[in-house]
């Protein structure tokens, strides 16, 4: 393809996520203006309540740095082919090791406990991925279905431990005790709440990058994705090939568990997830087409998104459902940008 | 009685491809008529015009001398036409009396709740008029394939078939299977019932009526089986003969055998053998041609070879090394290329720029990549080479494969096999829908391939080709091969072992003519 062909491409791609953001916008008003509401005012704080000041900033990027976590790990794995749905369970079974790490291991350097909670989180997550990965390699199940399911799973075993085994007894509710102060993440600007955990989401984005760009493993799962019956006719072992992947999407959706435990609770509770980020991610991968420098501007603008509606949630009185409601038809239009794409490049051609 | 069915000139073309060709037939009634043909030769294109999947470009269906248009498979049940195609539309969860009143649900009065009684009535008394026996209760999933075919057959005459397509059937079931089936349509034609057998296994169009074969989209053939002249048959289906000139091969001396294979069985996905006790060795410089019609075990062997289907039984030898437990990448890298019979299915990632293909089973070796990491600018300038080398056109390195010919597609597969440094090579099909001149570039790249004194399995449908390049030549039908002596054995002859002609069975045919 030609290079003039290319930016066409990249033009239209353009006018088509603005289309689809104006649609989404339009259709939000609509709902907000039937609320009752006045929907120039609820935009603006809804944008201001998530970029308006430093501070606003630093919770975007943390509600951020989760999303992006989740969305990397379906990346790795859509790519690969392979239908990983569970990064909500990955990311609560993940914040089980962090939490276990950042509590019991004590007197260790902030710089290596700090390494330990993000091994501890990415191995608990990648043990969860690893399940369905080996279930479809060895009994060929669904990994659609088994990776939905141990969602479920996850999600109970975090509210079993809160409760039994790693209860703080000298708390009333189902929280563990905190975690060791060597266990918190560094803060990114001082006497805000940022920490580091979108910058690791970013370093574990240009990870897989170079992986999928430059690395025989990454062409081997590329081609796996696209045409599995060739892969396997170039010699390559899929059967093997599966539970790997499936370790390290499982294993980056833990890393999302690490951050909420060790950046922002301090804890484990039940309500690590609060915006279900795993499932979140879901929509979010298909925006980001599989990119993961994509996923970075889609993490955060979602992430300022949830920051803001909160906001507007608190200020204007607004119904939480419907910033539900708004945030669904951003994705749902975002969605429909491939559509939109097809029709502009078809006016392209007749230009 | 007149004929019940008339299809009259119909054509059909997808792009240049024409698939049917000015076809007319008629079917009359409480006939078996078959459709013989190769695969590609139009028989499933011509049945789905008739059932309604697709409109004719050309032409016209007449029911009972009266011309009708079908729009849709739900306006050939209505006219009683009837289907059971190779993939059952049974629903695996429900019983097998359910499945076969789906298509007319009795109910219970007015109301929309399925009568039980009745259902299974009704599906007993059709079972019973075709002399089947099935337990009507069971759930369908728990029935083996030759059963499922049954209710699907009782499926169709619920609706109120008249006319039943049967496409393939036999392919799925066992031989004494089909004898059984074979049995049941009978039972059915004593009915008025008439019957479209489509099939690519001589044996079984003589056990039709009436046989119409089909060749690259033309009626080449139409006779009673009573007065078959098996002859004409095969002349019609084969074509005359035709030569290449191929002169360059080179003699080889010395040569020492590179693949062997003994006692090799093998069971398809449902657990029939499709491969039967099959022992042979190709040597260096030698290309063993493997003659037969479709679908006879050819894939199998092929995957076999390159450890992409288990063998059930036999060694694979692979310079005098025991092959057989070795994985695919275990092979490519001690020599094995394979030339894939589908390219699109597993000889390419159409979705992949042509530079990332070419490097498949090469892609951890040098200097396409260095401790796990790839170099571009190598694999690139492979890429480069390959596309002059083997005459691709593409407008870059990193246009798609999905834009590419089906020619330069062909050619990028050869490219990248033919660069895995083999000793041996699977050529399937390699010339399988090209054009002449590509056709005729793909045959000097395995002679060039086979001077350099690479073994090469080469399988091909098409005869010719088999005839122009091949060193040593081997029929397979039915899983098993066998070899022929190339000076004492006609043309003619092994066409008749492809469809599996016995010689003593032409002599009682002879008496007929």
């Amino acid at each position: 393809m030609n290079n003039a062909g290319r930016e066409k491409i990249i033009l239209g791609r353009a006018i088509s996520l603005i289309v689809a953001f104006i649609i989404a916008f339009a259709l939000t008003s609509i709902v907000v203006y039937f609320s009752g509401f006045n929907v120039l005012k609820v935009f603006w704080i809804a944008i201001t309540g998530g970029f308006g000041s430093i501070d606003k900033v630093s919770l975007s990027l943390n509600e951020a740095a989760p999303l992006l976590f989740c969305t990397l790990a379906y990346i790795v794995a859509f790519k690969s082919g392979i239908w990983n749905i569970g990064a909500e369970g990955q990311l609560f079974v993940g914040a089980i090791g962090s939490a276990l790490a950042g509590i019991y291991l004590q007197g260790l350097p902030k710089f290596i406990h700090i390494i330990t909670i993000i091994i501890a989180g990415f191995v608990f997550g990648a043990f969860w991925g690893f399940i369905p990965g080996i279930l479809k390699s060895k009994f060929k199940t669904n990994e659609i279905i088994t990776s939905l399911l141990m969602n479920f799973i996850g999600v109970w075993l975090v509210s079993y431990v809160v409760r039994f085994p790693l209860k703080d007894p000298d708390s009333f509710i189902a929280v563990t005790q905190k975690v060791q102060d060597s266990a918190r993440l560094p803060l990114l600007v001082t006497r805000t709440s940022l920490h580091m955990g979108i910058l690791v989401g970013v370093a574990v984005a240009v990870i897989i990058w170079f992986i999928f760009q430059y690395t025989v493993f990454g062409y081997r799962l590329k081609t796996m994705g696209v045409n599995p019956l060739t892969a396997r006719f170039g010699g390559i072992a899929i059967d093997k090939m599966v539970p790997v992947t499936m370790i390290i999407s499982g294993g980056i959706a833990g890393l999302a568990g690490t951050v909420q435990v060790s950046g922002v609770h301090f804890l484990l509770t039940e309500f690590i997830s609060p915006a279900h980020y795993g499932f979140f991610a879901i929509p979010l991968v298909f925006i980001t087409r599989l990119n993961p420098f994509a996923a970075i501007i889609a993490s955060i603008f979602f992430g300022g998104l949830l920051t803001g509606s909160k906001i507007v949630q608190l200020t204007v009185g607004i119904d939480p459902n419907v910033i539900t409601i708004f945030v669904s038809l951003i994705m749902l239009s975002l969605m429909l940008d491939q559509y939109i794409e097809k029709g502009i490049l078809k006016l392209f051609k007749k230009v | 009685m007149g004929p019940v069915l008339r299809m009259e000139n119909v054509t059909k073309k997808f792009g240049d491809l024409i698939a049917n060709n000015n076809i007319s037939f008629n079917l009359n009634c409480g006939e078996i008529l078959c459709l013989l043909g190769e695969n590609g030769a139009g028989k499933t294109t011509l049945m789905n015009i008739l059932y309604g999947m697709w409109q004719p470009d050309e032409g016209n269906i007449y029911l009972n001398n009266k011309k009708v248009y079908l729009r849709s498979p739900r306006d050939a049940i209505k006219k009683k036409i009837g289907m059971v195609s190779q993939h059952f539309s049974l629903i695996p969860t429900i019983t097998v009396h359910e499945n076969i009143t789906i298509g007319k649900i009795p109910t219970i009065g007015l109301s929309p709740f399925l009568d039980e009684k009745k259902s299974k009535e009704r599906s007993k008394e059709l079972a019973e008029s075709c002399g089947f026996s099935i337990n009507l209760n069971l759930n369908v999933e728990s029935l083996s394939v030759g059963e499922q075919q049954r209710v699907e057959i009782l499926k169709a005459l619920f609706q109120g078939a008249e006319i039943l397509i049967l496409d393939e059937p036999t392919a799925v079931l066992t031989s004494q299977e089909s004898d059984e089936l074979f049995k049941i349509i009978r039972s059915m034609t004593e009915q008025n019932k008439s019957v479209i057998f489509i099939t690519h296994k001589m044996k079984e169009a003589l056990n039709c009526d009436r046989i119409i074969a089909l060749r690259s989209g033309r009626v080449v053939f139409e006779e009673r089986v009573s007065d078959i002249n098996l002859e004409k048959l095969t002349e019609a289906m084969f074509g005359k003969s035709s030569d290449f000139p191929v002169d360059e091969k080179k003699e080889i001396k010395n040569t020492k055998p590179v693949l062997e294979l003994k006692n090799i069985y093998a069971k398809d996905e449902r657990g029939l053998d499709v491969l039967k006790n099959i022992s042979f060795y190709i040597n260096e410089g030698e290309i063993f041609g493997i003659a037969g019609v479709a679908g006879n075990g050819q894939r199998e062997l092929a995957e076999v070879i390159a450890g992409l289907h288990k063998n059930t039984g036999g060694k694979i030898y692979f310079k005098g090394i025991d092959f057989t437990g070795f994985s695919p990448k275990a092979r490519r890298s001690n020599g094995i290329a394979h030339i894939p019979e589908e390219r699109h299915k597993n000889g390419v990632m159409i979705d992949l720029p042509v530079y990332l293909n070419l490097i498949l089973s090469m892609e951890d070796r040098k200097p396409f990549s260095h401790k796990t990491i790839l170099n571009y600018k190598e694999i690139l300038k492979f890429t480069r080479a390959m596309e002059k080398d083997f005459e691709i056109k593409i407008s870059g390195p990193g246009m798609l494969v999905r834009y590419l010919s089906g020619g330069n597609m062909q050619k990028l597969v050869l490219a990248r096999e033919f660069s895995t440094l083999p000793e041996f090579i699977i050529a399937s099909q390699p010339t399988r829908g090209l054009d002449i001149k590509t056709t005729n570039f793909v045959r000097e790249k395995l002679i060039e391939e086979r001077n350099n004194r690479k073994a090469i399995l080469l399988i091909s449908y098409d005869l010719d080709e088999i005839f122009a390049l091949s060193d040593k030549i081997g029929v397979i039908f039915e899983g098993s091969i066998t070899i022929v002596d190339l000076k004492n054995t006609k043309r003619r002859e092994i066409e008749k072992m492809m469809l599996g002609i016995k010689n003593d069975e032409i002599d009682t045919k002879a008496a007929y003519e």
